[in-house]
């Protein structure tokens, strides 16, 4: 295979997607431009309209090309209750997986000192100023479960307490249809404190 | 060379490619190492959820360069559930010890103070105390031991009702206007705080101590934690 011109350099970008090495890399750019040449327009144009226009949405920082996402501009939603997730990816699964009809706030991070990542850095200020609209009843903390994720929540829910906004944080426990005798000792810990009554 | 199972702590992880991640542990016998674990990041991945930080490990590597491979972990006792903000206590521990240690050299002291620190961290108590004693020992270890029991001029033992000035270099010496009290020196030499003066003057010589060693380098979980302190809801630590 030739070490430059066009092709090398298509394949040299598609290395910047995860899990796409060069060998990947070269199967894809050879396909688009063997099979599908069709497809390879669509997907440059495509890309290309993306770069250009998408950025974050004005309330929520999801990404989208608009000054609103779908779900900020929808009337339909529930302006009371907000949801907040790191990532954009989190927003889709939730609406997929539940039917849960409030808003998201998206902080595209978590608190992460090590990494150099501060309030600043995940638009804390920004939830500040739509707690503090009053508008906000419950804030629902659907950040990972992971020692930073959990500092991340733990952060946002004191700043919700204090503009008195009740504050909910995701459950965690027995994966539905687990078998307690394979699941990890600290989930069934947590499962175990955080048991509820049946009513 | 493949090591047998050891007790560690996890520092920090980093995603690697696609399902990998690269940690910094510290191990009770070896010190500070950075290992790679592969594919720990699939949905199936056999240590998913161990790897983190304040969770007691038992782990073996292998491998002989400065980046080892991971071959096993397994969780060690019972796990340090940090309340609140000793997270962030928990967070500027880990990155004391990312600084300041040097890969491969084994501390045993440190580890047991970083494991006596979290173990109070873990508790809803005052936990200044805890920290400071946490800093002293871990000066002591890297053998820039805090001179606390003589004055450097007189070569006295240091009086509870004195005041002192400290050189970083030298140690304390008697001077009237001096920010250190005896008595807190004392209480540092002992690792037991009883009021809240001693508190205060000690975290501020240790913040000089640390500063002073760090040549300029900024502590970003001091950084996040005096942020979060300039937020009304959140205590000082």
């Amino acid at each position: 295979m030739q070490k430059q011109g066009l092709l090398t350099d298509v394949i040299d970008a598609l290395c910047c997607l995860p899990g796409v090495g060069p060998k990947s890399a070269q199967r894809m750019a050879l396909h688009l431009f063997q099979r599908d040449r069709g497809g390879a327009d669509n997907l440059a144009k495509a890309l290309q309209v993306a770069a250009d226009k998408l950025g974050n949405c004005k309330k929520c920082r999801t990404l989208t090309e608009y000054e609103l996402c779908s779900i900020c501009a929808s009337p339909t939603r529930d302006q009371h209750l907000v949801c907040v997730v790191e990532s954009p990816a989190d927003v889709w699964v939730i609406n997929q997986a539940t039917d849960y009809q409030g808003m998201f706030f998206v902080l595209n991070g978590r608190l992460s000192p090590l990494d150099g990542i501060g309030p600043d850095e995940i638009g804390i200020d920004q939830l500040e100023q739509q707690l503090a609209v009053n508008q906000v009843t419950e804030l629902i903390l659907a950040t990972n479960s992971t020692v930073e994720g959990e500092a991340t929540a733990h952060f946002i829910a004191q700043l919700a307490l204090a503009n008195h906004v009740q504050v909910s944080r995701l459950a965690h426990g027995v994966p539905v249809g687990g078998e307690l005798e394979f699941i990890d000792s600290s989930t069934l810990a947590h499962a175990f404190s955080g048991r509820r009554s049946i009513e | 060379m493949s090591s047998g199972l050891q007790a560690c702590f996890l520092l920090h992880h980093k995603p690697y490619q696609e399902s990998s991640v690269l940690i910094d542990v510290l191990t009770q016998n070896s010190g500070k190492i950075s290992l790679i674990a592969k594919g720990v990041r699939q949905q199936k991945a056999k240590y998913l959820g161990l790897l983190r930080p304040f969770l007691p490990l038992n782990i073996s590597y292998s491998g002989a360069g400065e980046l080892k491979l991971l071959n096993h972990a397994e969780a060690g006792n019972a796990e340090m559930i940090l309340p609140g903000i000793n997270t962030y206590c928990g967070f500027y521990l880990n990155e004391l010890i990312r600084y300041f240690l040097q890969p491969g050299e084994p501390y045993p002291d440190i580890f047991l103070a970083y494991f006596t620190c979290l173990q109070q961290l873990k508790t809803k108590q005052p936990i200044e105390a805890a920290l400071r004693n946490f800093e002293v020992q871990l000066m002591q270890a890297l053998g820039y031991e805090l001179q606390l029991q003589y004055d450097c001029l007189s070569h006295k033992p240091i009086k509870p009702d004195l005041n002192y000035h400290f050189d970083l270099e030298q140690g304390p010496r008697f001077f009237q206007q001096g920010k250190i009290s005896g008595a807190t020196l004392i209480a540092m030499h002992q690792g037991h705080y009883t009021n809240q003066r001693q508190l205060n003057e000690a975290k501020w010589l240790m913040r000089q101590v640390i500063d002073f060693h760090l040549q300029g380098k900024i502590l970003q979980s001091r950084r996040l934690i005096s942020k979060l302190q300039q937020r009304p809801v959140c205590k000082s630590n």
